[in-house]
């Protein structure tokens, strides 16, 4: 086969130059291709432009060309150099110059790099430089509406918050993969307090570790094709990020700092102590309970003031401080980067913070000609101060939502200078006094990878890379009896520590090469192993002689039983990676990756899964009738994939195997720990499979002025692992298997780059990224019986529920409403289900209840219907100005899709009966039913008795579609001249963040508003500088 | 565009305003002083509540209460505390030889320098108030009747109490010809008689308290003196059981014996479900009726004792759950109403077993019905099965697990476990009950 392939290109070859010969008169072109310094540049391409001719350069930079026109055009091309075209001529010597611009297009793909006109796979590729300059403290943060495809959001806006990354829908329900210089990163241990107190998520994607200023570039790897290379690893798509590195030259210090303060940005109003008390009153009135008003009407008369403001009391001007180090240096034989950063974020919260310090030594070495060397290694510590958050009020109460609801008619402290209580019920506690609360979880993380490279010819090296990425994570907590959780316990401590280790191995050999100037072959193999270990241990322990010790002395307790935990865990995975890219003519580029990985998670008949990808490009611009044609065109490729990537689910070991339980048995009457059967293991488990198919087409007009990428995706998961409950009456009740059932994901991204004004002194270019994609089911379990409203195929971002029609009037009555009066929400009995004649609900064939399609008196599941789709639509706008040393930025992101429920408004439902308990409730309850304000659009006391849940309705839903202006920044560079050059370069600037949403939400925040204790979203101002020796 | 952060304008306006000085909404505005009465009726030596509240925007410093004739002089420093809003609740004392008629001043004073004063006038408030027994008395007392000695004694103990100063008490049993006064002194004193009785029968006993001011509280109670009852041997048991007395436990299955957990020595602790209004409950050491059974005695409804046959159940006057608690030496038996625990299901619950006719998996949704928290599943127990039958309840995809022990003493919720085992020759329909508020699980008979 192989034969027969050549002897076409052959005969192919042949008959080109019978052709040309047939053609005019031909001479041979003999030179030298060099660089500016007169080094041989060996594999630079040479081909007479027009033609297929074309040929490459040896060992010394010579070539030849026979067979060439008198007036052919000869361009020269090498990676990382600018083109160049002369006319042909017996001897010609080209001499090339490095192009910056031209290296920056190299991406990084995984095992190796190629240039991104030789990509066939969705890949973007993000700068540092184009990231926002202050402010943030993950790269995850920065990156928010960077790439087409990758959706960023955070549900908390708390300082190092979980960013929530998906890629192209996360259909695959992980977390994109995140490789930094080459090595995959272990994500972050979590710890858990093990009490009633947590703080806010954290951001435990490993991006956290990074300092942002040690980045030099970021390539997502979106479709399978490009991330199969990364096997089961990257179902969730892969981020590979790129550090910088020493350069030769003299040494260069780098330092750039800024300060942002910020403010809590629409936060909810609550009612003032006036309002409250009035309120609370009329509320009694309509409860029909008029003789337990609490609050005469003097003492409201008298009242003067809006009563204690909880939220100025617990909440302060954020501070963020930020410095980074950074020194290059580096001879012919050795390049070093050695960095320093410090990040400090004051929250909004007070006693809310986040503190992390990095440190990174990248160092590259030669060992003579043929040999080179690394080491890449990062030190982080986190440390982040704590408070309870989350949307309780009671036991485990949040700091902010108790701040917003806590009675507001009592003062922070009482007249012996204690913390007050709520005088109506006395079970909530005093918001200030939850800032008493100890919390603090310090996060240390040791990344080193080392390589050693051996390239004894200039096509083919062989590199090994061994890496450990260790963390250790400790969080301490103690609630003291100052707090009314921690007084119920006599104090409560807490210490847990959770430690993780990734060790990884690999050895990849590549081949780089052209043949005939016409033939780029790149291959790739190596093989990996990788181990993952984990372990850690509490302790959380309680009745204490005195706070002061906190949990520094958790010996002292005096509670009979702490309780005491500790585990430990490993898994492995070894894998063999292989690629192929052929590039021909540089217009047809065919790419193939396999990575074969094997799980100690599967059983021995299953452990090994195998993935491949495979895409194709055709730079359509290249051929010469597309140059003749459109000669304005900079490039056309257009691009297609296909491939698998795997997934082991969370599965953390095959066996069965037993495990102490607490509170399992109860002999002799009293509940204690046993040993029970944790885990039952199945043997047919196998991998789950992702697989994707990407169509694209990259497009740039006009000298490369207007640029567009566009590409349509299908993904489909099978063989998914689920959990299924066991048919018996086991210790364990449930078991993993691979369902039947199938998720598929269709999607478009769109990036386009314009550079809409350019001249000598004024520069505006624009980007703009926007995705679409649906993630559905298309197939389910045999034994799967569908909800009566739901179908077999089902779109996830559909949201059911039953339709509403306002609120019931005086005077009306709904049989499907039995106990909603006047005031409840009209919840709509729309449908019904069919009866046979024994009065049973009938199945249709797929086992679903049948519905009449008629009212039937009754509001239930039958009533659901689709309310929505909330499945965002993605995009971002970026605006770059340069005006002489100006430059500027302003950056929009956000969704055009998105339903939500309006949390605080939902609130209002039990916030009115709430209220009778001394909680503070939104002034937006004045607008609720009531007898003398029967126009009011909020439901009345009636609702609360209603018996169903008004969340699942549509009355509290907004659309929820924003626009977040996120950046605007301005900064001016001072001339290097000013400053005798002692300083390359020193530039100002300052930026304001989070200046606004455009919405129509009501409530919180579109984006990280969740819940009405959600942490306040922020607006900053920072300013800040960059400067270069 | 409602929630754009007009940055520039606002930053404008800040500068504004600290260019013309920072401005203040209550520079001139009193406080609010609020006081909870407008009048105060008092006596010597009595202690008066008086609370109140100062409100502000203005920052408070002080809040004063002045009467200088008392020499009641409090001040609350609320300067280090920067409040808006402050609460106070003050004791005030009034002097043993206090004139009356006065005024106490409440001051309120706060940042922005101007303060707010209300008088409250002071005066005296005679005695109305009727003096009271504040220990337990109950409506009948029961006393043995020592037949050989021909008398019976009741060791009367009452505590009383009066607002401002006790007299004395007025003990008297007409049918006994018994008469005594005690005399008492202060706001507390005590009763310590014993009342001798020659006859057995019903003897009514007046018991009246007077006061200084001659207010006076009358009580009754009815004395029971009857022949000395003799009750079965007692034991300190490892456990008890709980029944329910209307029920057959020939009817049940499992579950007809309720555990009760030892607490100490002789007493014992543990919960019941009435299930109806004047619902009975008895007492047994075993799973079984026919050996020690501890009830009341019919004649002294608070007095547990053991006697088969001859003690009748314990009656709990309205449906509900309750926490029973029993001391066989002290011959005591006490009941109090539980409440629904926060985290109580009232979701869908499932019943899964073996030795059912549903074979391994659970009871279908719809044999299950849901009253409150009591959950009834009608199944049936598979006819010829020889093994263990056992049996536990779970919510929707085992999100809540709820077992018992193998004994089935103790329901507990866990996603792992033990399950309670039990055997039966009985095979056919039965009706399964789940409570889910305090949990216990029943199998009864239904055909």
């Amino acid at each position: 086969m192989k034969t027969n392939i050549f002897s076409r290109i052959l005969c192919l070859v042949t008959v080109l130059l019978v052709s040309s010969v047939v053609a005019g008169a031909q001479i041979t072109v003999k030179g030298t291709v060099t660089d500016k310094d007169g080094e041989p540049l060996m594999g630079a391409s040479l081909i007479v432009v027009g033609d297929t001719n074309g040929t490459s350069t040896d060992l010394d930079g010579n070539y030849t060309l026979t067979n060439v026109k008198e007036n052919a055009i000869i361009r020269a091309t090498y990676v990382g150099y600018n083109p160049q075209e002369q006319k042909a001529a017996p001897v010609l010597d080209f001499v090339l110059e490095e192009n910056q611009a031209v290296l920056d297009e190299v991406v990084v793909v995984g095992y190796g790099s190629m240039k991104k006109s030789n990509l066939s796979g969705a890949v973007a590729t993000v700068k540092a430089d184009d990231l926002p300059t202050a402010g943030n403290a993950s790269v995850g943060e920065m990156l928010r509406g960077r790439a087409a495809g990758m959706n960023i959001t955070s549900s908390n806006a708390a300082p190092g918050a979980a960013m929530n990354i998906s890629i192209r829908g996360g259909l695959s329900g992980q977390k994109p993969l995140v490789v930094i210089d080459g090595v995959p990163q272990a994500p972050n241990s979590k710890v858990s307090s093990g009490t009633l107190y947590g703080g806010s998520a954290k951001d435990d994607s490993g991006l956290i570790n990074l300092n942002p200023n040690d980045i030099e570039s970021i390539d997502v790897l979106k479709d399978a094709s490009a991330a199969a290379i990364y096997g089961s690893d990257a179902s969730g798509g892969v981020i590979l990020i790129t550090t910088k590195r020493g350069k030769e030259g003299k040494p260069s210090i780098s330092y750039s700092g800024s300060v942002a303060i910020s403010r809590i940005k629409d936060a909810p109003d609550f009612m003032n102590a006036r309002d409250f008390m009035t309120t609370l009153n009329q509320v009694y009135d309509e409860l029909g309970m008029s003789d337990q008003h609490i609050y005469t009407q003097e003492q409201i008369d008298n009242f003067v003031g809006d009563g204690t403001d909880w939220m100025k009391e617990v909440t302060r001007t954020g501070v963020v401080n930020e410095h980074n180090l950074s020194i290059t240096a580096g001879g012919q034989s050795t390049r070093t980067l050695f960095s320093l950063s410090y990040y400090d974020h004051q929250g909004l919260a007070k006693n809310n913070s986040m503190n992390r310090i990095t440190g990174r030594l990248n160092v590259d070495q030669d060992f003579g000609k043929y040999v080179k060397g690394g080491v890449n290694s990062s030190f982080t510590q986190i440390k982040y101060k704590d408070v309870p958050t989350g949307d309780s009020r009671q036991e485990k109460s949040a700091l902010l939502y108790s701040a917003m609801t806590f009675i507001p008619t009592v003062p922070v402290r009482d007249e012996d200078g204690n913390f007050s209580s709520n005088p109506i019920r006395d079970i909530y506690p005093n918001p200030v006094s939850l800032l008493d609360i100890y919390d603090e979880t310090t996060s240390r993380n040791l990344y080193v990878s080392g390589f050693l490279e051996y390239k004894p010819w200039s096509f083919l090296s062989i590199r090994a890379t061994g890496g450990v990425d260790m963390s250790w994570i400790q969080a301490d907590q103690y609630s003291p009896t100052t707090t009314k959780h921690g007084f119920s316990l006599n104090g409560e401590a807490s210490k847990q520590n959770a430690n993780s280790q990734m060790n990884l191995v690999n050895i990849i050999a590549n081949f780089n090469k052209s043949f005939a100037g016409k033939h780029d072959l790149s291959v790739m193999g190596g093989w990996e192993y990788k181990k993952q270990s984990w372990h850690g241990m509490g302790i959380v322990a309680t009745d204490f002689p005195f706070d002061n010790p906190l949990m520094n002395n958790i010996g002292a307790s005096q509670q009979d039983k702490p309780a005491i935990s500790s585990y430990k865990g490993s898994s492995e995975m070894a894998s063999w990676i292989g690629r192929v890219n052929y590039t021909f003519l540089d217009r047809y580029i065919l790419t193939a990756n396999l990575r074969i990985d094997g799980s100690s998670n599967f059983s021995s008949e299953h452990q090994w899964g195998t993935f491949p990808g495979v895409s194709a490009a055709w730079r359509i611009d290249q051929e010469p009738w597309m140059r003749d044609l459109t000669p304005w065109m900079n490039n056309l490729k257009l691009r297609a994939g296909w491939g698998q990537t795997g997934n082991a689910g969370s599965l953390t070991g095959i066996n069965s195997y037993y495990s102490i339980m607490s509170g399992a048995w109860a002999p002799g009457g009293n509940i204690v720990n046993g040993v029970a059967f944790s885990k039952i293991g199945n043997p047919n488990l196998k991998w789950e499979t992702l697989t994707d198919l990407n169509i694209g087409l990259d497009v740039a007009f006009l000298d490369n002025r207007l640029q567009m990428n566009i590409d349509a995706y299908q993904r489909e998961r099978k063989d998914v692992i689920l959990s299924k409950s066991l048919m018996s009456y086991h210790e364990v009740t449930s078991i993993d298997y691979n369902s039947k059932e199938k998720y598929r994901s269709r999607g478009i991204d769109l990036g386009i780059h314009t550079v809409n004004i350019t001249n000598r002194n004024f520069t505006w270019s624009t980007d703009l990224n926007i995705s679409f994609y649906k993630n559905s089911t298309i197939s389910r379990d045999p034994d799967f019986i569908p909800a009566p409203y739901q179908p077999m195929n089902q779109d996830w971002g559909d949201i059911y529920g039953w339709k509403t029609g306002g609120l019931v009037q005086q005077g009306e009555s709904f049989a499907h409403l039995p106990s909603s009066g006047a005031g409840a929400i009209n919840y709509l009995d729309i449908n019904g289900y069919v009866l046979d004649e024994n009065g049973e609900r009938m199945r249709d064939s797929d086992g679903r209840y049948m519905l009449s399609g008629q009212p039937d008196g009754l509001l239930d599941e039958a009533d659901y219907v689709v309310l929505y789709n909330s499945t965002p639509i993605p995009f971002s706008i970026n605006n770059t100005f340069t005006w002489k040393n100006w430059d500027a930025n302003i950056y929009i992101y956000g969704s055009l899709r998105g339903r939500k429920i309006n949390d605080v408004k939902l609130q209002s439902v039990y916030g009115i009966e709430d209220i009778t308990y001394g909680i503070n409730v939104l002034e937006d309850v004045k607008n609720r039913w009531r007898p003398a304000n029967p126009e009011g659009t909020l439901p009345g006391v009636a609702e609360a008795k209603s018996g169903f849940d008004p969340a699942k309705s549509d009355f509290f839903y907004e659309n929820a579609w924003y626009l977040r202006i996120d950046n605007i920044s301005i900064g001016y560079t001072f001339p290097a001249r000013w400053f005798n050059n002692y300083i390359k370069t020193l530039r100002l600037y300052a930026a304001v963040r989070n200046i606004g949403v455009i919405t129509p939400y009501k409530g919180m925040d579109p984006e990280t508003g969740n819940g009405i204790g959600a942490y306040p979203n922020n607006f900053s101002v920072a300013v800040g500088l960059d400067l270069n020796f | 565009m409602k929630k754009i952060n007009r940055f520039l304008p606002g930053l404008s306006l800040v500068l504004a305003i600290l260019a013309v000085g920072c401005g203040d909404d209550y520079d001139n505005v009193a406080p609010g002083n609020y006081v909870s009465t407008e009048r105060i009726e008092t006596f010597p030596g009595d202690t008066v509540l008086v609370t109140g509240t100062a409100s502000n925007g203005s920052a408070i410093t002080n809040v004063s209460l002045v009467c200088e004739a008392w020499g009641i002089h409090k001040v609350y420093d609320r300067t280090p505390y920067d409040d808006n809003v402050f609460n106070y609740e003050y004791q005030l004392v009034v002097p043993d030889d206090a004139t009356f008629n006065q005024t106490l001043t409440v001051t309120v004073a706060t940042e922005n320098g101007l303060s707010t004063v209300r008088e409250i006038p002071m005066s005296f408030l005679p005695d109305t108030t009727s003096p009271r027994i504040t220990s337990t008395v109950n409506a009948q007392e029961g006393i043995d009747f020592d037949t050989s000695a021909g008398q019976g004694f009741w060791n009367m103990s009452y505590t009383v109490a009066d607002d401002r100063e006790l007299d004395k008490a007025v003990i008297s049993v007409p049918t006994n010809s018994y008469y005594q006064e005690v005399k008492l002194s202060g706001r507390q004193g005590s009763i310590n008689e014993t009342i001798e009785f020659k006859e057995a029968g019903t003897h009514p006993v007046s018991i009246q308290i007077y006061d200084a001011s001659g207010n006076m509280a009358q009580y009754n109670v009815d004395a029971m003196v009857m022949l000395a009852e003799v009750e079965d041997p007692i034991q300190d048991y490892a456990g008890m059981y709980v029944i329910d007395a209307s029920e057959n436990p020939e009817d049940y299955v499992d579950g007809y014996y309720r555990y009760m957990d030892r607490m100490g020595e002789y007493i014992y602790q543990g919960k019941f479900y009435a299930a109806t209004d004047n619902a009975k409950m008895l007492f047994t050491p075993e799973r079984s009726i026919d050996g020690d059974l501890y009830g009341v005695s019919p004649y002294v409804s608070s007095k547990l004792m053991n006697k088969n046959g001859y003690v009748v159940p314990v009656t709990i006057e309205k449906a509900g759950y309750y926490g029973v608690y029993i001391d066989l030496q002290a011959h005591t038996v006490s009941t109090w109403a539980l409440d629904i625990p926060a985290d109580a299901c009232s979701e869908d619950v499932w019943l899964s077993g073996t030795g059912f006719t549903f074979g391994d998996w659970g009871a279908p949704a719809e044999a299950m019905s849901r009253n409150g928290y009591r959950y009834t599943i009608n199944a049936e127990l598979v006819s010829g099965y020889t093994g263990d039958y056992c049996y536990y309840f779970y919510t929707s995809g085992w999100a809540r697990v709820f077992r018992g022990d193998a004994e089935g003493k103790w329901w507990f919720e866990s996603a792992d476990g033990a399950c309670v085992t039990f055997k039966t020759n009985y095979s056919g329909p039965v009706t399964v009950t789940f409570d889910s508020a305090h949990y216990w699980g029943t199998i009864k008979k239904s055909k």
